[in-house]
Protein backbone atom coordinates (compact mmCIF):
# COMPACT_ATOMS: atom_id res chain seq x y z
CA UNK A 1 0.00 0.00 0.00
CA UNK A 2 1.08 3.54 -0.74
CA UNK A 3 1.38 6.05 2.01
CA UNK A 4 -1.42 8.57 2.27
CA UNK A 5 1.55 11.38 2.28
CA UNK A 6 3.12 9.39 -1.30
CA UNK A 7 -0.21 9.81 -2.55
CA UNK A 8 -1.16 13.23 -2.15
CA UNK A 9 1.74 14.61 -2.95
CA UNK A 10 3.00 12.23 -5.41
CA UNK A 11 0.50 10.18 -7.43
CA UNK A 12 -2.33 12.59 -7.73
CA UNK A 13 -0.25 14.72 -9.80
CA UNK A 14 0.76 12.04 -11.60
CA UNK A 15 -2.42 11.33 -12.11
CA UNK A 16 -3.80 14.85 -12.98
CA UNK A 17 -0.68 15.10 -15.41
CA UNK A 18 -1.67 11.72 -16.96
CA UNK A 19 -5.55 13.42 -17.61
CA UNK A 20 -3.92 16.44 -19.10
CA UNK A 21 -1.71 14.34 -21.78
CA UNK A 22 -4.56 12.70 -22.46
CA UNK A 23 -6.65 15.80 -23.18
CA UNK A 24 -3.33 16.98 -24.73
CA UNK A 25 -3.46 14.28 -27.14
CA UNK A 26 -6.89 14.83 -27.97
CA UNK A 27 -6.39 18.43 -29.03
CA UNK A 28 -3.37 17.38 -30.90
CA UNK A 29 -5.41 14.74 -32.45
CA UNK A 30 -8.25 17.45 -33.55
CA UNK A 31 -5.64 19.42 -35.10
CA UNK A 32 -3.97 17.38 -36.88
CA UNK A 33 -7.26 15.83 -38.40
CA UNK A 34 -7.65 19.30 -39.52
CA UNK A 35 -4.54 19.16 -41.26
CA UNK A 36 -5.70 16.10 -43.58
CA UNK A 37 -8.47 17.90 -44.03
CA UNK A 38 -7.05 20.87 -45.28
CA UNK A 39 -4.40 18.57 -47.39
CA UNK A 40 -7.26 16.78 -49.18
CA UNK A 41 -9.51 20.56 -49.84
CA UNK A 42 -6.12 21.85 -51.34
CA UNK A 43 -7.30 21.51 -54.78
CA UNK A 44 -10.33 23.57 -54.17
CA UNK A 45 -8.42 26.61 -52.74
CA UNK A 46 -8.89 29.88 -54.52
CA UNK A 47 -6.10 32.16 -55.18
CA UNK A 48 -8.05 35.66 -54.16
CA UNK A 49 -9.02 33.78 -51.40
CA UNK A 50 -5.45 33.11 -50.37
CA UNK A 51 -3.99 36.47 -51.01
CA UNK A 52 -6.79 38.24 -49.15
CA UNK A 53 -5.89 36.45 -46.16
CA UNK A 54 -1.99 36.78 -46.94
CA UNK A 55 -2.75 40.63 -46.95
CA UNK A 56 -4.79 40.46 -44.10
CA UNK A 57 -2.16 38.93 -41.91
CA UNK A 58 0.27 41.23 -42.96
CA UNK A 59 -1.65 44.60 -42.43
CA UNK A 60 -2.90 43.04 -39.18
CA UNK A 61 0.65 42.08 -37.99
CA UNK A 62 3.49 44.23 -39.61
CA UNK A 63 3.54 47.61 -37.56
CA UNK A 64 3.12 45.16 -34.21
CA UNK A 65 6.55 42.84 -35.74
CA UNK A 66 8.30 46.11 -36.87
CA UNK A 67 7.88 47.71 -33.36
CA UNK A 68 8.68 44.66 -31.01
CA UNK A 69 11.86 43.36 -33.38
CA UNK A 70 13.40 46.83 -33.40
CA UNK A 71 13.01 46.51 -29.70
CA UNK A 72 14.34 42.96 -29.78
CA UNK A 73 17.46 44.23 -31.99
CA UNK A 74 18.59 46.39 -29.84
CA UNK A 75 17.74 44.74 -26.49
CA UNK A 76 20.11 41.46 -28.19
CA UNK A 77 23.41 43.51 -29.08
CA UNK A 78 23.24 45.79 -25.96
CA UNK A 79 23.35 43.10 -23.58
CA UNK A 80 25.57 40.79 -25.81
CA UNK A 81 27.85 43.70 -26.20
CA UNK A 82 28.07 44.21 -22.73
CA UNK A 83 29.22 40.67 -22.10
CA UNK A 84 31.21 40.54 -25.15
CA UNK A 85 33.16 43.53 -23.44
CA UNK A 86 33.43 41.88 -20.13
CA UNK A 87 34.79 38.66 -21.43
CA UNK A 88 36.64 38.48 -25.11
CA UNK A 89 36.21 42.46 -25.29
CA UNK A 90 36.13 42.44 -29.14
CA UNK A 91 32.75 43.84 -30.11
CA UNK A 92 33.83 42.77 -33.64
CA UNK A 93 31.74 39.10 -34.15
CA UNK A 94 28.63 40.46 -32.24
CA UNK A 95 27.27 41.51 -35.73
CA UNK A 96 27.77 38.17 -37.58
CA UNK A 97 26.71 36.47 -34.33
CA UNK A 98 23.77 37.93 -34.04
CA UNK A 99 22.84 37.36 -38.04
CA UNK A 100 23.07 33.90 -37.89
CA UNK A 101 21.52 33.71 -34.70
CA UNK A 102 18.62 35.70 -36.12
CA UNK A 103 18.24 33.83 -39.46
CA UNK A 104 18.10 30.20 -37.83
CA UNK A 105 16.43 31.19 -34.79
CA UNK A 106 14.84 34.33 -33.51
CA UNK A 107 13.54 35.71 -36.36
CA UNK A 108 11.17 33.67 -37.17
CA UNK A 109 10.27 31.99 -33.64
CA UNK A 110 10.00 35.69 -32.35
CA UNK A 111 7.77 36.77 -35.15
CA UNK A 112 5.63 33.39 -35.45
CA UNK A 113 5.27 34.05 -31.72
CA UNK A 114 3.89 37.19 -32.47
CA UNK A 115 1.97 36.47 -35.08
CA UNK A 116 0.46 33.65 -32.91
CA UNK A 117 -1.01 36.44 -30.56
CA UNK A 118 -2.46 39.14 -33.22
CA UNK A 119 -3.66 37.19 -36.03
CA UNK A 120 -4.01 33.43 -34.13
CA UNK A 121 -6.26 35.32 -31.56
CA UNK A 122 -8.38 36.98 -34.61
CA UNK A 123 -8.96 33.85 -36.70
CA UNK A 124 -10.20 32.06 -33.71
CA UNK A 125 -12.85 35.27 -33.16
CA UNK A 126 -13.96 35.33 -36.61
CA UNK A 127 -13.95 31.42 -36.82
CA UNK A 128 -15.55 31.15 -33.44
CA UNK A 129 -17.86 33.94 -33.84
CA UNK A 130 -19.10 32.20 -37.14
CA UNK A 131 -19.78 29.18 -35.44
CA UNK A 132 -21.45 30.11 -32.88
CA UNK A 133 -23.94 32.37 -34.54
CA UNK A 134 -24.60 28.92 -36.82
CA UNK A 135 -22.78 30.52 -40.00
CA UNK A 136 -20.59 27.82 -40.42
CA UNK A 137 -23.55 26.09 -40.24
CA UNK A 138 -25.34 27.61 -43.02
CA UNK A 139 -22.05 27.83 -45.52
CA UNK A 140 -22.72 23.62 -44.95
CA UNK A 141 -26.08 24.59 -45.96
CA UNK A 142 -24.96 26.34 -49.14
CA UNK A 143 -22.43 23.24 -50.18
CA UNK A 144 -19.71 25.74 -49.40
CA UNK A 145 -17.51 23.28 -47.26
CA UNK A 146 -16.66 25.30 -44.33
CA UNK A 147 -12.74 23.85 -44.64
CA UNK A 148 -12.12 24.88 -48.16
CA UNK A 149 -14.12 28.23 -47.56
CA UNK A 150 -12.44 29.42 -44.03
CA UNK A 151 -9.21 27.27 -43.74
CA UNK A 152 -7.62 26.38 -46.53
CA UNK A 153 -6.76 29.66 -47.60
CA UNK A 154 -5.90 30.52 -43.76
CA UNK A 155 -3.64 27.82 -44.08
CA UNK A 156 -2.22 28.98 -47.63
CA UNK A 157 -1.89 32.56 -46.29
CA UNK A 158 0.12 32.14 -43.40
CA UNK A 159 2.59 29.89 -45.34
CA UNK A 160 2.87 32.43 -48.52
CA UNK A 161 3.17 35.45 -46.25
CA UNK A 162 4.80 34.48 -42.81
CA UNK A 163 8.87 34.24 -44.34
CA UNK A 164 8.09 37.16 -45.68
CA UNK A 165 7.01 39.12 -42.41
CA UNK A 166 10.26 37.29 -40.79
CA UNK A 167 12.53 38.25 -43.15
CA UNK A 168 11.27 42.28 -42.66
CA UNK A 169 11.15 41.47 -38.77
CA UNK A 170 14.66 39.93 -39.13
CA UNK A 171 15.82 42.87 -40.78
CA UNK A 172 14.75 45.86 -38.54
CA UNK A 173 15.81 43.62 -35.15
CA UNK A 174 19.40 43.54 -37.19
CA UNK A 175 19.33 47.20 -38.31
CA UNK A 176 17.99 48.32 -34.89
CA UNK A 177 20.72 45.82 -33.22
CA UNK A 178 23.32 47.49 -35.15
CA UNK A 179 21.82 50.87 -34.75
CA UNK A 180 22.32 50.43 -30.49
CA UNK A 181 25.83 48.72 -30.95
CA UNK A 182 27.19 51.66 -32.74
CA UNK A 183 26.17 54.59 -30.39
CA UNK A 184 26.09 52.12 -27.50
CA UNK A 185 28.91 50.67 -27.87
CA UNK A 186 31.17 52.55 -30.86
CA UNK A 187 30.53 48.86 -32.92
CA UNK A 188 32.18 50.20 -36.29
CA UNK A 189 29.10 50.03 -39.72
CA UNK A 190 31.50 47.53 -41.40
CA UNK A 191 32.19 45.54 -38.89
CA UNK A 192 28.71 45.09 -37.68
CA UNK A 193 27.18 44.57 -40.87
CA UNK A 194 28.79 41.47 -42.16
CA UNK A 195 26.97 38.29 -42.68
CA UNK A 196 29.71 35.77 -42.64
CA UNK A 197 28.73 33.66 -40.76
CA UNK A 198 25.97 32.71 -41.97
CA UNK A 199 25.72 29.50 -44.24
CA UNK A 200 22.75 28.27 -47.10
CA UNK A 201 21.91 25.79 -44.29
CA UNK A 202 20.75 28.37 -41.59
CA UNK A 203 18.49 30.29 -44.67
CA UNK A 204 17.37 27.09 -44.75
CA UNK A 205 16.18 25.80 -41.65
CA UNK A 206 15.22 29.87 -40.94
CA UNK A 207 12.91 29.13 -43.79
CA UNK A 208 11.75 25.94 -42.94
CA UNK A 209 10.99 27.32 -39.53
CA UNK A 210 9.47 30.34 -41.02
CA UNK A 211 6.83 28.14 -43.43
CA UNK A 212 5.70 25.66 -40.77
CA UNK A 213 5.43 27.90 -38.46
CA UNK A 214 3.11 29.95 -41.27
CA UNK A 215 0.96 26.63 -41.69
CA UNK A 216 0.82 25.96 -37.66
CA UNK A 217 -0.32 29.10 -36.65
CA UNK A 218 -3.72 29.41 -38.44
CA UNK A 219 -4.05 25.62 -38.85
CA UNK A 220 -4.41 25.73 -34.74
CA UNK A 221 -5.99 29.06 -34.54
CA UNK A 222 -8.95 27.78 -37.26
CA UNK A 223 -9.41 24.45 -35.17
CA UNK A 224 -9.78 26.81 -31.82
CA UNK A 225 -12.57 29.02 -33.00
CA UNK A 226 -14.11 25.77 -35.06
CA UNK A 227 -14.71 23.80 -31.75
CA UNK A 228 -15.93 27.46 -30.38
CA UNK A 229 -19.56 26.11 -28.38
CA UNK A 230 -21.48 28.30 -26.69
CA UNK A 231 -22.12 31.83 -27.60
CA UNK A 232 -19.75 34.73 -26.80
CA UNK A 233 -17.94 33.07 -23.69
CA UNK A 234 -17.18 30.35 -26.23
CA UNK A 235 -15.33 32.73 -28.55
CA UNK A 236 -13.59 34.31 -26.07
CA UNK A 237 -12.38 30.79 -24.51
CA UNK A 238 -11.75 29.96 -28.59
CA UNK A 239 -8.84 33.10 -29.10
CA UNK A 240 -7.42 32.36 -25.80
CA UNK A 241 -6.89 28.40 -26.50
CA UNK A 242 -5.77 29.84 -29.90
CA UNK A 243 -3.27 31.85 -28.95
CA UNK A 244 -1.64 29.05 -26.31
CA UNK A 245 -2.67 26.52 -28.67
CA UNK A 246 -0.38 28.44 -31.31
CA UNK A 247 2.55 29.58 -29.64
CA UNK A 248 3.04 26.24 -27.88
CA UNK A 249 2.96 24.33 -31.72
CA UNK A 250 5.50 27.50 -32.71
CA UNK A 251 8.11 26.40 -30.21
CA UNK A 252 7.26 22.71 -30.31
CA UNK A 253 8.34 22.91 -33.96
CA UNK A 254 10.92 25.14 -33.16
CA UNK A 255 12.81 22.51 -31.16
CA UNK A 256 11.90 19.42 -33.88
CA UNK A 257 13.84 21.74 -36.76
CA UNK A 258 16.71 23.11 -33.91
CA UNK A 259 17.27 19.24 -33.10
CA UNK A 260 17.00 18.25 -36.26
CA UNK A 261 19.20 20.49 -38.26
CA UNK A 262 21.61 19.60 -35.71
CA UNK A 263 21.20 15.99 -36.55
CA UNK A 264 21.41 17.23 -40.05
CA UNK A 265 24.60 19.16 -39.86
CA UNK A 266 26.57 16.01 -37.39
CA UNK A 267 25.76 14.34 -40.56
CA UNK B 1 -50.61 11.23 -37.97
CA UNK B 2 -49.71 8.35 -39.66
CA UNK B 3 -50.19 7.81 -43.31
CA UNK B 4 -48.33 5.50 -46.20
CA UNK B 5 -45.82 8.21 -47.65
CA UNK B 6 -44.86 10.77 -44.89
CA UNK B 7 -41.96 13.14 -45.75
CA UNK B 8 -39.57 12.48 -42.55
CA UNK B 9 -39.61 9.95 -40.57
CA UNK B 10 -37.82 10.06 -37.11
CA UNK B 11 -38.19 6.90 -35.56
CA UNK B 12 -36.76 5.90 -31.83
CA UNK B 13 -33.67 8.69 -31.87
CA UNK B 14 -31.22 8.64 -29.35
CA UNK B 15 -29.03 11.79 -29.03
CA UNK B 16 -26.37 12.73 -25.76
CA UNK B 17 -23.38 15.30 -25.96
CA UNK B 18 -20.83 14.20 -23.51
CA UNK B 19 -22.86 11.79 -22.03
CA UNK B 20 -25.68 14.20 -21.24
CA UNK B 21 -28.86 12.48 -22.91
CA UNK B 22 -31.10 15.06 -25.18
CA UNK B 23 -32.87 12.91 -26.83
CA UNK B 24 -33.85 9.13 -25.91
CA UNK B 25 -36.16 7.57 -28.11
CA UNK B 26 -37.69 9.93 -30.14
CA UNK B 27 -40.18 8.92 -32.99
CA UNK B 28 -42.28 11.18 -35.56
CA UNK B 29 -43.53 11.85 -38.81
CA UNK B 30 -43.81 14.53 -40.77
CA UNK B 31 -46.25 14.81 -43.36
CA UNK B 32 -45.93 15.96 -46.78
CA UNK B 33 -46.68 19.62 -47.63
CA UNK B 34 -47.65 20.05 -44.21
CA UNK B 35 -46.91 23.05 -41.63
CA UNK B 36 -45.46 20.80 -38.71
CA UNK B 37 -44.44 22.71 -35.41
CA UNK B 38 -42.15 21.22 -32.64
CA UNK B 39 -42.66 22.50 -29.74
CA UNK B 40 -40.98 22.42 -26.51
CA UNK B 41 -39.48 24.17 -23.78
CA UNK B 42 -35.41 25.55 -24.12
CA UNK B 43 -32.90 23.20 -24.90
CA UNK B 44 -35.42 19.97 -24.94
CA UNK B 45 -33.38 19.64 -27.90
CA UNK B 46 -36.12 20.98 -30.74
CA UNK B 47 -32.62 22.59 -32.66
CA UNK B 48 -30.74 19.04 -32.22
CA UNK B 49 -33.54 17.08 -33.82
CA UNK B 50 -34.64 19.39 -36.97
CA UNK B 51 -30.57 19.55 -37.49
CA UNK B 52 -30.05 15.48 -37.85
CA UNK B 53 -32.31 15.78 -40.75
CA UNK B 54 -29.65 18.01 -42.89
CA UNK B 55 -26.38 16.15 -41.52
CA UNK B 56 -25.75 18.86 -38.96
CA UNK B 57 -25.85 16.82 -35.71
CA UNK B 58 -25.28 13.00 -35.56
CA UNK B 59 -27.57 10.60 -33.55
CA UNK B 60 -26.62 7.98 -31.72
CA UNK B 61 -28.69 5.66 -32.52
CA UNK B 62 -32.30 4.97 -34.49
CA UNK B 63 -33.10 5.76 -37.84
CA UNK B 64 -34.41 8.85 -40.21
CA UNK B 65 -35.68 8.94 -42.94
CA UNK B 66 -35.85 11.84 -45.57
CA UNK B 67 -38.46 10.74 -48.78
CA UNK B 68 -37.84 7.13 -47.92
CA UNK B 69 -33.92 7.62 -48.20
CA UNK B 70 -32.06 6.45 -44.39
CA UNK B 71 -29.91 9.85 -43.23
CA UNK B 72 -28.06 8.16 -40.33
CA UNK B 73 -24.68 7.68 -40.77
CA UNK B 74 -24.68 9.54 -44.31
CA UNK B 75 -20.91 10.78 -44.73
CA UNK B 76 -20.70 14.76 -45.65
CA UNK B 77 -20.56 14.34 -49.02
CA UNK B 78 -23.78 12.28 -48.89
CA UNK B 79 -25.65 15.01 -47.33
CA UNK B 80 -25.23 17.04 -49.73
CA UNK B 81 -27.79 15.80 -51.83
CA UNK B 82 -30.33 15.81 -48.73
CA UNK B 83 -29.46 19.34 -47.95
CA UNK B 84 -30.32 20.83 -51.63
CA UNK B 85 -33.43 19.00 -51.18
CA UNK B 86 -34.01 19.95 -47.75
CA UNK B 87 -32.88 23.26 -46.86
CA UNK B 88 -33.40 25.35 -43.07
CA UNK B 89 -33.41 28.30 -42.04
CA UNK B 90 -31.00 29.04 -38.86
CA UNK B 91 -32.59 30.82 -35.47
CA UNK B 92 -29.89 33.66 -35.79
CA UNK B 93 -29.18 35.80 -38.54
CA UNK B 94 -26.47 33.10 -40.26
CA UNK B 95 -26.15 35.50 -43.68
CA UNK B 96 -22.69 36.16 -44.91
CA UNK B 97 -21.87 39.37 -43.73
CA UNK B 98 -19.46 40.48 -46.45
CA UNK B 99 -21.42 39.57 -49.24
CA UNK B 100 -24.40 41.51 -50.24
CA UNK B 101 -28.30 40.29 -49.99
CA UNK B 102 -28.22 39.19 -53.20
CA UNK B 103 -24.94 37.08 -53.26
CA UNK B 104 -26.37 35.65 -49.79
CA UNK B 105 -29.25 33.99 -52.08
CA UNK B 106 -26.90 33.61 -54.77
CA UNK B 107 -24.32 31.65 -52.57
CA UNK B 108 -26.35 27.89 -52.45
CA UNK B 109 -27.59 28.16 -56.41
CA UNK B 110 -23.79 28.77 -57.44
CA UNK B 111 -22.08 25.91 -54.78
CA UNK B 112 -24.79 23.12 -55.21
CA UNK B 113 -25.49 23.90 -58.88
CA UNK B 114 -22.13 24.65 -59.85
CA UNK B 115 -22.87 27.32 -62.06
CA UNK B 116 -20.88 31.27 -62.67
CA UNK B 117 -22.02 33.37 -59.95
CA UNK B 118 -23.82 35.78 -62.84
CA UNK B 119 -25.85 32.94 -63.77
CA UNK B 120 -27.32 32.03 -59.89
CA UNK B 121 -27.28 35.95 -59.11
CA UNK B 122 -29.80 35.92 -61.97
CA UNK B 123 -31.78 32.91 -60.36
CA UNK B 124 -31.56 35.10 -56.89
CA UNK B 125 -33.01 37.94 -58.46
CA UNK B 126 -35.96 36.07 -59.36
CA UNK B 127 -36.19 34.82 -56.32
CA UNK B 128 -36.28 37.85 -54.57
CA UNK B 129 -38.55 38.99 -56.43
CA UNK B 130 -41.22 36.03 -55.83
CA UNK B 131 -40.91 36.97 -51.73
CA UNK B 132 -41.04 41.05 -52.83
CA UNK B 133 -37.56 41.27 -51.76
CA UNK B 134 -35.77 42.23 -55.02
CA UNK B 135 -34.86 45.92 -53.46
CA UNK B 136 -32.86 44.98 -50.93
CA UNK B 137 -30.56 42.85 -53.16
CA UNK B 138 -27.78 45.49 -53.09
CA UNK B 139 -27.73 45.90 -49.26
CA UNK B 140 -25.53 44.38 -46.74
CA UNK B 141 -26.66 41.90 -44.10
CA UNK B 142 -25.93 44.38 -41.51
CA UNK B 143 -28.04 46.99 -43.13
CA UNK B 144 -31.49 45.03 -42.59
CA UNK B 145 -33.71 44.85 -39.65
CA UNK B 146 -34.17 41.14 -38.18
CA UNK B 147 -37.59 40.97 -40.21
CA UNK B 148 -35.97 41.57 -43.42
CA UNK B 149 -32.90 39.51 -42.21
CA UNK B 150 -34.95 36.76 -41.66
CA UNK B 151 -36.79 37.15 -44.71
CA UNK B 152 -33.72 37.18 -46.89
CA UNK B 153 -32.28 33.96 -45.27
CA UNK B 154 -35.87 32.49 -46.05
CA UNK B 155 -35.05 33.66 -49.85
CA UNK B 156 -31.56 32.11 -49.42
CA UNK B 157 -33.32 28.69 -48.31
CA UNK B 158 -35.97 28.71 -51.36
CA UNK B 159 -33.17 29.18 -53.80
CA UNK B 160 -32.94 25.64 -54.20
CA UNK B 161 -36.74 25.15 -54.98
CA UNK B 162 -36.18 22.79 -51.87
CA UNK B 163 -38.68 20.18 -51.29
CA UNK B 164 -38.53 20.78 -47.22
CA UNK B 165 -37.79 23.53 -45.24
CA UNK B 166 -36.37 23.40 -41.97
CA UNK B 167 -37.28 26.95 -39.50
CA UNK B 168 -35.22 27.13 -36.42
CA UNK B 169 -37.61 29.55 -34.28
CA UNK B 170 -38.53 31.87 -37.14
CA UNK B 171 -40.17 34.51 -34.69
CA UNK B 172 -38.03 34.49 -31.98
CA UNK B 173 -36.67 37.82 -31.53
CA UNK B 174 -38.72 39.61 -33.89
CA UNK B 175 -41.23 42.09 -32.68
CA UNK B 176 -45.07 41.27 -33.33
CA UNK B 177 -45.46 43.14 -36.46
CA UNK B 178 -42.60 41.44 -38.13
CA UNK B 179 -43.68 37.75 -36.77
CA UNK B 180 -46.83 37.68 -38.36
CA UNK B 181 -44.88 38.76 -41.55
CA UNK B 182 -43.41 35.68 -41.18
CA UNK B 183 -45.80 33.42 -40.12
CA UNK B 184 -47.49 34.25 -43.29
CA UNK B 185 -44.43 33.98 -45.53
CA UNK B 186 -44.01 30.50 -43.95
CA UNK B 187 -47.59 29.55 -45.20
CA UNK B 188 -47.60 31.19 -48.25
CA UNK B 189 -44.54 29.14 -49.14
CA UNK B 190 -45.84 26.78 -47.87
CA UNK B 191 -48.57 26.22 -50.39
CA UNK B 192 -46.85 28.25 -53.48
CA UNK B 193 -44.26 25.98 -53.55
CA UNK B 194 -45.95 22.78 -51.60
CA UNK B 195 -42.85 22.91 -49.74
CA UNK B 196 -43.38 20.83 -46.35
CA UNK B 197 -42.32 23.14 -43.41
CA UNK B 198 -40.58 22.08 -40.37
CA UNK B 199 -41.18 24.77 -37.79
CA UNK B 200 -39.25 24.91 -34.37
CA UNK B 201 -41.02 27.68 -32.15
CA UNK B 202 -42.45 28.59 -28.59
CA UNK B 203 -44.47 31.23 -30.47
CA UNK B 204 -48.23 29.61 -29.76
CA UNK B 205 -50.03 32.63 -31.91
CA UNK B 206 -47.60 31.22 -35.10
CA UNK B 207 -48.75 27.32 -34.14
CA UNK B 208 -52.97 28.90 -34.27
CA UNK B 209 -52.47 30.92 -37.07
CA UNK B 210 -50.31 28.25 -39.71
CA UNK B 211 -49.72 24.95 -38.11
CA UNK B 212 -51.23 22.04 -39.33
CA UNK B 213 -49.70 19.69 -36.62
CA UNK B 214 -47.42 19.61 -33.37
CA UNK B 215 -45.43 17.57 -32.28
CA UNK B 216 -44.18 18.61 -27.92
CA UNK B 217 -41.06 17.34 -26.38
CA UNK B 218 -40.68 17.57 -23.72
CA UNK B 219 -37.70 15.34 -20.98
CA UNK B 220 -36.11 13.24 -24.42
CA UNK B 221 -39.61 11.83 -25.28
CA UNK B 222 -42.36 13.36 -27.56
CA UNK B 223 -44.76 14.15 -24.93
CA UNK B 224 -47.65 15.21 -27.60
CA UNK B 225 -48.37 14.45 -31.30
CA UNK B 226 -51.02 15.84 -33.14
CA UNK B 227 -53.23 18.78 -34.46
CA UNK B 228 -53.20 22.35 -33.06
CA UNK B 229 -56.52 22.44 -31.61
CA UNK B 230 -56.15 19.15 -29.41
CA UNK B 231 -52.70 20.85 -28.42
CA UNK B 232 -54.64 23.59 -26.91
CA UNK B 233 -57.27 21.72 -25.42
CA UNK B 234 -55.26 19.07 -24.00
CA UNK B 235 -55.42 18.57 -20.47
CA UNK B 236 -51.85 17.08 -19.83
CA UNK B 237 -50.30 19.00 -17.45
CA UNK B 238 -47.08 19.52 -19.18
CA UNK B 239 -48.82 20.68 -22.33
CA UNK B 240 -51.27 22.40 -20.18
CA UNK B 241 -48.28 24.75 -18.22
CA UNK B 242 -46.57 25.17 -21.43
CA UNK B 243 -49.88 26.33 -23.31
CA UNK B 244 -50.58 28.55 -19.97
CA UNK B 245 -47.47 30.39 -19.81
CA UNK B 246 -47.48 31.51 -23.76
CA UNK B 247 -51.10 32.32 -23.97
CA UNK B 248 -50.53 35.35 -22.21
CA UNK B 249 -48.60 36.72 -25.38
CA UNK B 250 -51.13 35.12 -27.38
CA UNK B 251 -54.28 37.09 -26.53
CA UNK B 252 -52.25 40.81 -26.84
CA UNK B 253 -50.93 39.95 -30.78
N1 LIG C 1 -22.83 20.67 -30.39
C1 LIG C 1 -23.24 20.49 -29.13
N2 LIG C 1 -22.38 20.04 -28.19
C2 LIG C 1 -22.79 19.83 -26.92
N3 LIG C 1 -24.03 20.04 -26.48
C3 LIG C 1 -24.93 20.49 -27.35
C4 LIG C 1 -24.60 20.74 -28.72
N4 LIG C 1 -25.70 21.18 -29.37
C5 LIG C 1 -26.68 21.20 -28.44
N5 LIG C 1 -26.24 20.79 -27.24
C6 LIG C 1 -27.04 20.66 -26.01
O1 LIG C 1 -28.21 19.94 -26.34
C7 LIG C 1 -29.32 20.46 -25.64
C8 LIG C 1 -30.42 20.79 -26.60
O2 LIG C 1 -30.07 21.90 -27.39
P1 LIG C 1 -31.06 22.57 -28.46
O3 LIG C 1 -31.49 21.55 -29.44
O4 LIG C 1 -30.34 23.76 -28.99
O5 LIG C 1 -32.31 23.04 -27.58
P2 LIG C 1 -33.59 23.85 -28.08
O6 LIG C 1 -34.74 22.95 -27.80
O7 LIG C 1 -33.65 25.07 -27.23
O8 LIG C 1 -33.42 24.15 -29.52
C9 LIG C 1 -28.83 21.67 -24.86
O9 LIG C 1 -28.63 21.28 -23.53
C10 LIG C 1 -27.53 22.02 -25.50
O10 LIG C 1 -26.65 22.54 -24.56
MG1 LIG D 1 -32.95 25.88 -30.46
Amino acid sequence: MVPISASVFFLRPLASLGRWGQWGGRQVQAVLRLGGAVLRNLPHAEPAAIWQQARDLGNRSMFFVVVVMAFVGAIMVVQASMQAQRIVGDLSIIGPGFMQLLVREFAPTIVALMIAARYGAGVAAALGAMQVTEQVDALRLCSAEPISYLVVPRVLGGLTSMPAIVVVGGAVAFVSGGLAGHFGFGIGWTSYFRTGFVVPSDVAIGFCKAAAFGVAVPLVSSWAGLSARGGARGVGQATTRAVIGSSVAVLFLDLVFGAAGYVAQRW
Amino acid sequence: MASANPHMVFSDVHIAFAGKSVHAGVSLQVQRGSVHFIMGQSGVGKSVLIKTLVGLVHPDRGSITFDGTEVVGLSEAAFFPIRRRCQMVFQQATLFGSLSVLDNVAMPIARHEQVSMAVARQRAAEVLESLHARHLGERLPATLGPGLRKQVAIARALALNPEALLYDEPTTGLDPIAARRTDRLIRETSIRLGVTSVVVSHDLQSLLSIGDWVSFLHAGQLHFDGPPAKFFAATDPVVRAFVQAGSSSVGHC
